[in-house]
């Protein structure tokens, strides 16, 4: 199908795209290449840009510079029927007065594919769906699972060069969302179709996406494998919206090496930590963990905090614990997940000592001499 | 049976009184001038008496039978056919404007397109009465089909607009992703469903201009001869019992059309997702 990935370049090209709305600027020159088969996000808050370049690659939005290749050719100057693209949207947007089959049709109807060829590609289509017995009902007769694979059809049947896909989940509410996000994985696996898929949720980004582009004001942030991202997020913005990481103020002694390694200080702790290069020697920085990596006893090199606990709630599984650290601004708080064991019976406005093992610490530096890390 | 239940009972029962008391005399003054209407219609009396001496289709038979009477109706269609086609493309076009582009001063534009409503009939005849003296177009046939436009403008503006915001923008963006041109999308999905929308503001526009028996005492100056106008002229001469026959034979279309339009938009509703 779409996804032919022994063809060579890729499905998806985007060159210096810039958008200006006036004296703001929604996208700041951005390059973007998507490889054949590829699951690609972009994430990000709303007002970062995602769905501009999304509706810009689909042909809605006319880009105030920057070149757009579709599986190589140049598609900058074609509307958008002429793009060949596929698209899905928040809520599917099924033609309401067409049958499911119908809506597949479409498409293929609009591109003057021979009667029979139609026919045949429309059941197929819904085969691969699982709606072969339900090719006749009306959208409305349809559960928000089945509208959403037959929107899913209707955008894969002829084959486009990138499935586009705008939110599709984000009126749902969270179980049905999740359950939808690996219908959609299924999908993916099965056929390989290229996709870029627009979301601000970041668990959704996570389990769907190959790969994953953060936005922010416009601009790319970061860009990595989900696993990558989340256990090394090369920026204080991604640690924070997209990992969830405690970010501790630090300063860089010495900036990682080739092995990715460094030296960093915090309250007068001096530690080896893996971190992203760059920064300079007395530099700021940030040091991040998860709140799962907290300990109340320290094992081997670790970083101490000191603090007082301000909230803890029992999730069940863990208890989710909010401390503030001593020596730092005095708004930050950090949280820590720790099990039942060692955590009931932490107090409310207790002193305590939280300890992070080296080997969860992450270090991004800042300011000049930091990379923006965008590689 | 304690005093307290006892007391409730009554009060139920005087209130169940009072409803049917209440709903009896309501139907009877709607439908009570209605049943002495349709009585009267099938009187074959030459004038108009109560109860009719003689029954029979005396009436139905003047109408039908006279030229003078069926061209007042025949006025009546195309007046109300041609600014009802007229006023649902314009109401239309301005529905998608209002409801699809970030046109500045939007609600103003649709407090306009609906003032025809509101303004007080009298007030609104006597306006454009005073406007059509000065471009010298009273009794014009032009100008009164202009003025049924502008006084069904509501309408279409009112229906058509709200079935056009209820229906996602994003239908037309996919139809254009799928390869559908922006016209194709337009009509054939934007249009396709805001049919039954438009087909209901079109069966009440027609009606009200039907109906309309004001402004055409301004503006059609004795020579544009409406059946409201007709009818008008004639009571002023005295009553001709024919009115009765034609009365029945309106609030049987009507009826008919109404059922129509209401059935329309219905429709309409069922096609949002």
């Amino acid at each position: 199908m779409t996804g032919d990935t022994s063809r060579g370049g890729s499905a998806l090209e985007i060159r210096g795209l810039r958008k200006e709305y006036g004296h703001s600027i929604a996208i700041h020159d951005l390059d973007l290449v998507v490889p054949h088969g590829e699951f690609l996000t972009l994430l990000g808050p709303s007002g970062s840009g995602k769905s501009t370049v999304l509706r810009t690659v689909a042909g809605f939005i006319e880009p105030t510079r920057g070149s757009l290749l579709l599986d190589g050719i140049d598609a900058s100057r074609l509307s958008p029927r002429n793009r060949n693209i596929g698209m899905v949207v928040q809520n599917y947007a099924l033609f309401p007065h067409l049958t499911a089959a119908e809506n597949i049709d479409y498409g293929l109807k609009m591109r003057g594919v021979a009667l029979a060829d139609r026919r045949a590609r429309v059941a197929e289509m819904l085969d691969l769906v699982g709606l072969a017995d339900l090719g006749k009902r009306k959208p409305r007769q349809l559960s928000g699972g089945q509208q959403q694979r037959v929107a899913l059809a209707r955008a894969l049947a002829y084959q486009p060069a990138v499935l586009l896909m705008d939110e599709p989940l984000g009126a749902l509410d969270r179980d049905l969302r999740m359950r939808m996000a690996e219908e959609i994985r299924e999908l993916h696996t099965k056929i390989r179709s290229t996709v870029l898929y627009v979301t601000h949720d970041r668990d959704e980004a996570m389990s769907l996406s190959d790969r994953i582009v953060i936005m922010r004001d416009g601009r790319i942030e970061a860009d990595g494998r989900p696993r990558d991202l989340y256990r090394q997020p090369p920026t204080r913005f991604t640690a924070r919206f997209f990992s969830s990481h405690n970010v501790v103020p630090a300063t860089v002694r010495e900036p990682a090496d080739d092995g990715g390694r460094g030296r960093a200080e915090y309250l007068g702790q001096s530690l080896r930590v893996a971190g992203e290069p760059g920064g300079t020697p007395g530099s700021n920085a940030g040091l991040t963990f998860l709140p799962s990596a907290v300990r109340l006893t320290a094992t081997g090199d670790a970083l101490a905090i000191k603090g007082t606990v301000s909230a803890s709630v029992f999730m069940g599984e863990f208890v989710r614990v909010k401390f503030r650290p001593r020596g730092v601004a005095e708004s930050m708080e950090l949280e820590a997940q720790l099990s039942i064991d060692h955590a009931e019976d932490l107090l409310r406005s207790e002193e305590c000592e939280f300890f992070v093992p080296v080997d969860d610490l992450w270090l991004i530096p800042e300011g000049p001499g930091a990379t923006a890390s965008q590689s | 049976m304690s005093v307290r239940t006892e007391i409730a009972y009554r009060a139920r029962i005087a209130a169940r009184t009072l409803r049917i008391g209440a709903g009896v005399s309501i139907a009877l003054l709607m439908l009570l001038p209605v049943a002495i209407v349709v009585v009267l219609s099938f009187s074959a009396d030459p004038y108009l008496v109560f109860p009719p001496a003689e029954w029979g289709l005396r009436q139905y038979e003047a109408f039908l039978g006279s030229d003078e009477w069926l061209s007042a109706v025949g006025v009546s269609v195309t007046v109300a056919l041609l600014s009802t086609v007229l006023s649902t493309v314009i109401g239309t076009l301005a529905a998608y404007a209002i409801a699809r582009t970030d046109l500045p001063l939007k609600s103003a534009l649709t407090s306009l397109g609906v003032a025809p409503l509101v303004l007080p009939g009298v007030a609104y005849a006597m306006a454009l009465y005073v406007l059509y003296l000065r471009l010298d177009v009273v009794g014009s046939f032009t100008g009164v089909v202009l003025a049924y436009t502008a006084l069904t403008l509501p309408f279409p503006m009112l229906i058509v607009t709200g079935a056009l915001t209820r229906l996602p923008a994003d239908l037309e963006v996919v139809s254009m992703s799928l390869g559908a041109s922006r016209i194709r999308a337009m009509v054939g999905i934007t249009l396709r469903l805001l049919a039954p929308a438009i087909g209901a503001s079109m069966v009440f526009g027609f009606i009200y201009s039907f109906d309309e028996a004001t402004l055409i005492n301004f503006l059609g100056s004795g020579q544009i001869i409406t059946l409201p106008k007709a009818i008008f002229d004639s009571v002023l001469t005295g009553i001709d019992p024919l009115i009765m026959a034609i009365a029945v034979i309106l609030m049987c279309l009507t009826g008919l059309v109404m059922t129509v339009g209401v059935r329309l938009r219905q429709l309409d509703q069922g096609n949002t997702p």
